[in-house]
């Protein structure tokens, strides 16, 4: 963004975007379905696994939520709140296709577009420009663009940086239209009179504003002089000043997903405590196995191997990482190493959740050869391998010892993010 | 217990001991030294349990040692280091009082130290080894010296963090790897033929024991047993556990044949990779690329961000094909500063197999083998 000419920054929310997206894959919701009215939705819920109460709330329609459902809820407590709440399993893959075609269609509108998450985005365009003579109304034309096409209800904050952006995105939620744009001019009054609670980004340190600086609104914030905020918050201080006075440096990074990575790291929570040092194994393999295949379509490989381990209860455990004197990305140069660390740190426990990491990272543009192995065989092969899984599925070719009771990665390749695909 | 010793006398035997000292233990006696004197003598020890050293110094006029009751003691080991470097005097009294407090005296300073019981000190292992095997103090340094570098630092393979000695056929072969390079040395030696031997020790004990072997002519005795091998050098005894299991056989991933050879002057060849790794860091896992081309060899590397290096090395001598390589600089440096020789010859076979280093004129005594890198 060139300093002459002003941009404005537009951040773009989902509502409720799993549940909306299960609420316009089914034609007898979708076509009852209006933007400006939320209540033609069905009372919908996306949970854990709706077989069990104990499952958890991921997303819920406005219509659930108007009747006391929250994200996060137990399913049991959410049927209490809303007997009539409609539950459907999670599709995590269909959700991630659909975030891809939104976000698409917000890149194309707009000159500039970073993603954040996988219903949140930022876009930027010139003001004043000839091509967006009216900043709400280009912004009202792409919310109709996803509607029209996804059936997806979003909010749109408009503002001179990132921040005001997802702030002003905030007061859309009570806007008619879904979209509000805070001129520069009008950024501190829009900002100053609202509560500190709705800063966005602050987590525990609104409590001590509040608590400390007897701050109500974000105006109040803006009064104490930074070198107090300075003193009470270290580095944060700073940030916290300048936001309460409208002001976010940071620009935008339309390649912020593709900047390479610092490490690979997955981790699994176990459907029970295991016990047995061999159980244990099988799931540390599935895992270095991930891992390694995710250094290899990246073409890097990484020097430091790490494995962390959580105990029963989900308290207590530890994480411990080896250096290596070179790198590599193949399982088999790798996995000595993790059960030597297990061997060290484990202290018998029961073990609820196993996390595998590889880091200090290198490209792979040269191979390091080896008097022992045919290094150059190996790595044909784990890209016969790779092929393979790419081409029929992760599960189509996997280690005998993953056939184990105590093996996860048949149930692990049917599910994203820990929900079902 | 009660002797005066002279104040360089004792920190020598317990510096030379201090090698062999527990660092990170839970049993608080293995981070001490064991002092024993008898009418005749004082010993020192520390024992690891993986490795012990023994140093025993005997009463006369030369090591100021008198003893005036037997006994022994266990004493923290940094502490009595630091504490007879930094006594005043040459001359220390040391006696031991009851509880186990120990009372080091010299000049006007006066200690007292709590000890430990020295029953509850292990006891070293006891050889009574058949054989023994007798070696030059120099010439053992220096067989470590060319081997010991290139143990593997990855505890997931023990035996490879260890040193192959093999002693057959009159010849003691020592044999270190950590799976990309390979260091090996033989001599011969004057012992009866049927002699044989083959263990596994622990590279960082060998390591240790060159630093404490005296560079004058000394004869070094070697004893093994199953389970552990005792180096004696003087009045110093250097007891070290073997690794068990079997070492991965060597002999087969030496190449014995070549396409290509040139002969280099040694210091030329090390300063122009040294050079070339000032660009190839970390990140470029230590990279170097060699042309050999006609009667040059090219050493260059190069990294996105730092730049990039040219070097021309003279050929003393070349036979075969051209060949461009590429290793890891690190790998060459450290097999050729483990050569004293002034003409090495390197030997290759293509860019993707594993080539040699040997000292040009004596071929058959140390061989350098690295594998190069292969670049995409």
């Amino acid at each position: 963004m060139s300093e002459w000419s002003e941009w404005i920054v537009g951040h773009i929310d989902m509502q409720s975007f799993y549940a909306s997206v299960e609420i316009a894959a089914d034609p007898r919701w979708a076509e009852r379905r209006q933007l400006e009215d939320d209540l033609t939705d069905p009372p919908l819920a996306v949970t854990g696994d709706p077989k069990r109460r104990s499952g958890i709330v991921l997303a819920a329609s406005p219509t659930a939520k108007r009747a006391g459902v929250d994200t996060a809820m137990r399913l049991g407590e959410a049927l209490q709140a809303c007997p009539r709440l409609v539950t459907v399993r999670p599709r995590m893959q269909l959700y991630l296709d659909i975030s891809v075609r939104v976000h698409d269609m917000v890149r194309m509108a707009f000159p500039l577009y970073e993603p954040f998450s996988v219903d949140e985005c930022f876009f930027a365009f010139p003001w004043p420009s000839d091509l967006f003579p009216d900043p709400v109304a280009a912004a009202r034309r792409l919310r109709e663009q996803i509607w029209d096409q996804f059936r997806i209800r979003c909010r749109i904050g408009l503002a001179p940086n990132k921040w005001c952006a997802k702030m002003a995105n905030k007061r859309a939620k009570k806007t008619p239209g879904g979209v509000v744009w805070w001129p520069r001019e009008r950024v501190l009054a829009e900002l100053h009179p609202l509560p500190v609670e709705e800063m966005w980004g602050l987590r525990r340190r609104a409590e001590v504003l509040k608590a400390q600086f007897g701050c109500r609104t974000i105006g109040d914030v803006a009064r104490i002089p930074v070198g107090r905020l300075r003193d009470a918050f270290g580095v944060w201080g700073e940030v916290i000043h300048r936001w309460a006075h409208g002001m976010d440096p940071s620009g935008m990074h339309p390649g912020t997903m593709r900047v390479p990575h610092q490490g690979f790291s997955n981790r699994t929570t176990l459907p029970r405590d295991y016990v047995e040092r061999a159980d244990i194994c099988v799931v540390v393999l599935e895992l270095l196995d991930e891992v390694c295949e995710r250094a290899r379509q990246a073409g890097q490989a990484g020097r430091r191997i790490g494995l962390g381990l959580t105990y029963e209860g989900l308290t207590g455990g530890f994480y411990r990482a080896k250096t290596l004197p070179w790198p590599t990305n193949r399982p088999e140069e790798l996995y000595p190493t993790l059960l030597a660390l297990l061997d060290r740190h484990w202290d018998g426990r029961g073990v609820r959740a196993v996390s595998v990491s590889l880091d200090m990272l290198t490209w792979e543009n040269s191979l390091q050869l080896s008097l022992f192995a045919d290094v150059p065989r190996r790595t044909r092969y784990w890209r016969t391998v790779d092929e393979i899984r790419a081409r029929f599925g992760e599960t189509a070719v996997m280690r005998a010892s993953s056939l184990l009771p105590a093996g996860q990665i048949r149930e692990r390749a049917r599910k994203i993010g820990g929900h079902w695909a | 217990m009660q002797f005066t010793i002279r104040q360089n006398t004792l920190l020598n035997t317990i510096q030379t001991v201090s090698k062999a000292v527990a660092v990170r233990t839970t049993k608080q006696v293995l981070t001490g030294i064991l002092l024993q004197a008898t009418e005749k003598e004082l010993t020192a020890t520390a024992y690891d349990l993986d490795l012990g050293i023994q140093d025993t110094v005997p009463a006369n006029e030369e090591t100021g040692l008198r003893i005036a009751q037997p006994g022994q003691i266990v004493l923290p080991a940094r502490l009595l280091t630091d504490l007879v470097r930094k006594l005043p005097s040459s001359e220390i009294q040391v006696t031991v009082h009851t509880n186990y407090v120990t009372e080091i005296r010299a000049g006007s300073a006066q200690f007292h130290i709590h000890g430990i019981d020295a029953a509850e000190f292990p006891t070293l292992p006891v050889l009574h080894a058949p054989e023994t095997l007798q070696i030059s103090a120099p010439l053992l340094k220096d067989i470590i010296h060319t081997t010991g570098f290139a143990i593997s630092t990855v505890e997931a393979r023990p035996i490879l963090t260890g040193v192959h000695v093999e002693c057959k056929n009159q010849a003691l072969t020592f044999t270190a790897t950590d799976g990309l390079r390979l260091a090996t040395r033989t001599v011969r030696l004057e012992i009866p033929e049927e002699f044989a031997w083959n263990v596994v020790i622990p590279g960082k004990s060998l390591n240790e024991l060159a630093k404490i072997l005296p560079d004058d002519e000394q004869v070094v005795v070697v004893q093994f047993t199953d389970t552990h091998c005792l180096f004696q050098s003087g009045s110093t005894l250097f007891y070290t556990r073997l690794i068990e299991g079997t070492y991965p056989d060597t002999k087969r991933i030496i190449p014995k044949t070549y396409q290509t050879e040139v002969a280099v002057v040694l210091d030329d060849m090390l300063g122009a990779i040294d050079r070339a790794s000032l660009i190839a860091r970390e990140r470029e896992n230590h990279m170097v690329r060699m042309e050999v081309h006609d009667d040059v060899i090219n050493v260059s590397s190069s990294s996105p961000e730092l730049g990039h290096v040219l070097e021309s090395v003279g050929v003393v001598e070349k036979t075969g094909e051209d060949l461009f390589i590429a290793f890891n600089a690190r790998y060459v440096m450290d097999a050729l500063r483990a050569s004293s020789a002034a003409e090495v010859l390197f030997r290759f076979n293509g860019a993707n197999q594993p080539f040699t280093i040997v000292t040009r004129g004596d071929e058959s005594a140390a061989l350098q083998l690295i594998s190069p890198v292969l670049v995409r």
